[in-house]
């Protein structure tokens, strides 16, 4: 093949003056050829690389593993289960309703104890949270129903000596 | 394995039946009302009653049978117990019956509680200074 031709080096491309600029003589100087020598190289090696096979295998390649790691995986995304639920929509056996503990606030609420109350407004919002399908905030509100009856044994344990002491002085 | 587990439970329930059957005839022989028995915490303080005072007194006397004087003293007792017993009942078969669980703990259910509780609660006050009927 054509051997590619040289490259102009950088003293006779600087030598090159601008076409708008008169010299002395009255007939502008243009001298492009060392610019269309340059076009013609960087076009060449363009065109090699790109039919350079090696590369465009490599770039090919390249690209699909980039797209297996980014796309969805088809099963997967066949079927958009929601969250909590089977694809048949039953409620996964690890995502199930938290516990309500509504026994123990209404057995506080007959047995005297004012927390009871507050845990029978956080067992409502339990139901109501997992309804709307917010697992986390029904998670919550169940723990602060937990703690609602904790708070009252521990109100039952406090009161154990004022009891005493309400008997002695009456 | 499964034998000797469900052996144990059941000595568990038993064990908390007769243990519950024996105090509820103590309590039967006991009164309340003159005895050495925890008062209301929410009464003392506030004066205000709560919606369970009067619930010891209503048990005592459910348990010597007199239901116009349980009734009296704390209608609450005679509307909840039944209600907690059939939600006790449900969250122990809550694996084996899901629908009957998820039914007591409806939406519905825990909001007549809420709602019946407090409605009790203000009513009863109100009926300590006015009396309507």
């Amino acid at each position: 093949m054509t051997t590619p031709p040289p490259i102009p080096d950088r003293g006779i491309t600087n030598k090159v003056t601008p076409p708008h600029i008169v010299t002395g003589d009255n007939e502008p100087v243009i001298d492009d050829k060392p610019q269309a020598v340059v076009e013609e190289v960087i076009s060449e090696a363009v065109h090699t690389q790109a039919s350079e096979e090696g590369a465009e295998t490599v770039i090919e390649t390249v690209v699909e593993e980039v797209y297996a790691e980014t796309a969805p995986d088809p099963v997967s995304s066949a079927i958009p289960p929601l969250p909590g639920t089977t694809p048949s929509g039953q409620p996964l056996p690890d995502k199930q309703m938290p516990p309500t503990y509504l026994v123990w606030n209404l057995l506080l609420c007959i047995a005297c104890v004012i927390t009871g109350v507050v845990g029978l407004i956080y067992a409502s919002q339990v139901r109501q949270r997992w309804t709307a399908g917010d697992y986390d905030g029904a998670l919550a509100a169940s723990s602060n129903a937990r703690l609602m009856i904790l708070a009252s044994c521990v109100l039952g344990l406090i009161n154990i000596p004022f009891m005493l002491l309400y008997y002695a002085f009456t | 394995m499964g034998d000797t587990t469900g052996l144990r439970r059941y000595i568990i329930i038993a064990t908390a039946i007769i243990t519950g059957i024996a105090l509820l005839m103590l309590y039967a022989k006991a009164d309340p009302a003159a005895g050495y028995f925890p008062r209301c915490v929410f009464l003392q303080i506030t004066g205000l009653q709560c919606p369970g005072c009067g619930s010891q007194r209503a048990l005592h006397a459910l348990l010597t049978g007199n239901l116009a004087a349980a009734w009296a003293f704390n209608p609450l007792v005679i509307i909840g117990l039944p209600a907690v017993i059939t939600l006790a009942i449900a969250s122990s078969v809550k694996y084996r019956h899901p629908r009957f669980y998820n039914a007591a703990n409806s939406r519905y259910v825990i909001l007549a509680a809420l709602i019946i509780v407090v409605g009790w609660w203000i009513l009863r006050n109100v009926l300590n200074y006015v009396k309507i009927f």
